[in-house]
């Protein structure tokens, strides 16, 4: 591979990625300046309104730990931290749906920390990166009163990041924020229970579902769009398609993908969805609807599920002006 | 002009969408070309070029960020003539100091080009840069996607070279073993 392939790869980076490295000195002054703003802005609150408890109280200051209880299961500690937050006085009722551990997530936070200076702070080795911190993508409802917090209600997915006590096992939520939420988008309260629920589905399932989530349903974006997930199913009929291709074949061998293997961990996932969204361009409402198949393996030692390298069929697009 | 306008214009076949385009754009994909081709001429042609892609692609398309839009036509043409100047040997300097670096971290590696396809590892860079800390991420970027000098990203930031060196030199260590986890090595 030549150094050339790499810069032409490249090519594929996100648009966004690419226009805020361009302009990432200019935000970086801006940064400044708000962060200046938001300094003085905070004394002023304090010598107005009596200071720390005032703003911790009414959650403006982002001190707000989770009230967690440590554990040996990760996903167990991110349940009890989300029901823990119905022990605060500005959540109205809580509902936790599902967590499961994220792997991609995982690597990503295990790259972004090693030889960084926060792990050095921190007396983070690389080597303890790999072993003891993960993170847990977990999808639940709640409501909380809008007079005392800014945090959003509704279903919200949602990164926690946990690091393990090597000396007990037991696994707590080191970053207190969480860097992005999701929420999906239904037509109107009533017709919720016509779509797919995170609790009702199998874990390959949930594991679509927070990936589409992932892609789409970013809560606090000004130019998301708005997700429906109206279809989400495993389908044991494209499955058994998809072995009688694969078994035996060079694109599994390549990979190491044993018959066996396949047969006990192979599973495909339909998924149907909806983006609503505005085209900047006409400033018209627009809606894409989209279908796919999902190609997921659980590894046997973790028994995770994830995404394959294998191509989803994608079964529609429809763009349409609403 | 409103980058949705200028998008009008193009869909309109209005020759107004080329003159808003470089009016708001062209120091923007100049600046991209001339840090690959160190040419003044051949970077003018380059974004003369891509106003002529632009025009061409709208419609059917409809670019949700135009400024990068551009910029990447910009940069795929700028490479491509970059390629075909090295042929006969006249290049940018910088764009062969980035390839020498990208290549020092692959020279020890026995090559599976071949096995791989352009898309997949496109792909497989989108997912390492998203995985970065922002500042790296942006170092990065601009020095392997718009191919910006040291000296230039040193001044940008006000960091030293070292420093900005030794943030690069991180960097490429982690792409390697990314890329060797995946198998593109």
């Amino acid at each position: 591979m030549k150094g050339i392939t790499i810069l032409e790869a490249l090519q594929g980076v996100d648009d966004l990625y690419v226009l805020k490295a361009w302009e990432s000195q200019k935000s970086n002054d801006k940064k400044k300046i708000r962060m200046t703003v938001l300094l003085i802005a905070a004394i002023v609150a304090v010598l107005l309104f009596g200071g720390f408890y005032y703003l911790t109280q009414n959650k403006i200051l982002p001190f707000d730990a989770w009230n967690q209880e440590p554990g040996s299961d990760p996903t167990d500690v991110v349940k009890s931290a989300i029901e823990g937050q119905m022990q605060k006085e500005y959540t109205q009722g809580v509902g936790f749906l599902k967590a499961i551990v994220d792997k991609e997530e995982t690597e990503r936070l295990r790259m972004r920390y090693k030889d960084s200076e926060t792990a050095q702070r921190n007396g983070w080795t690389n080597e303890y990166l790999d072993e003891y911190v993960i993170a847990v993508f977990a999808v639940y409802d709640i409501e909380y009163d809008q007079t005392q917090t800014a945090q959003i209600s509704g279903r919200l997915c949602q990164y926690f990041y946990l690091e393990q006590n090597p000396k007990t096992g037991e696994w707590s939520i080191w970053n207190n924020t969480s860097p992005e939420s999701f929420k999906p988008v239904y037509e109107s309260e009533s017709d919720e229970s016509m779509y797919p629920q995170p609790e009702d589905l199998t874990d390959p399932e949930y594991e679509v579902y927070c990936n589409l989530m992932k892609t789409y349903g970013k809560a606090d974006s000004d130019d998301a769009g708005k997700l429906t997930i109206d279809e989400l199913r495993e389908n044991p009929e494209v499955r058994e398609k998809a072995l009688s291709l694969l078994k035996g074949s060079s694109y599994a061998a390549i990979r190491q993908w044993s018959d066996e293997y396949l047969e006990d961990n192979l599973v495909v996932v339909y998924a149907r969805w909806s983006v609503r969204y505005i085209d900047p361009a006409t400033v018209k409402e627009n809606m894409s609807v989209d279908e796919m198949y999902y190609y997921l393996l659980r590894d046997p030692q973790d028994g995770q599920w994830a995404n394959t390298d294998i191509q989803g069929s994608w079964i529609a697009r429809e763009v349409e002006g609403r | 002009m409103e980058d949705s306008k200028i998008i009008d214009l193009y869909w309109q076949r209005s020759e107004q969408a080329i003159s808003e385009t470089s009016d708001k754009y062209g120091m923007y994909c100049h600046t991209i070309a001339y840090n690959i081709l160190m040419n003044r001429e051949d970077s003018e042609d380059t974004v003369n070029d891509t106003y002529l892609a632009a025009w061409n692609s709208m419609p059917p398309y409809r670019p949700s960020i135009l400024k990068t839009f551009l910029g990447k036509i910009t940069r795929n043409l700028a490479l491509k003539r970059y390629r075909d100047n090295a042929r006969i040997k006249r290049g940018g300097q910088t764009v062969t100091e980035a390839i020498e670096e990208l290549e020092s971290l692959l020279m020890s590696e026995q090559s599976t080009e071949g096995e791989v396809m352009a898309k997949e590892l496109e792909k497989a860079m989108n997912r390492f840069v998203s995985g970065l800390p922002d500042l790296e991420r942006d170092i990065f970027l601009r020095r392997y996607w718009y191919l910006e000098s040291i000296e230039m990203i040193c001044r940008h930031y006000e960091f030293t070279e070292s420093k900005v060196k030794s943030i690069l030199y991180r960097t490429r260590g982690k792409l390697r073993s990314y890329l060797q986890k995946g198998e593109y090595l």
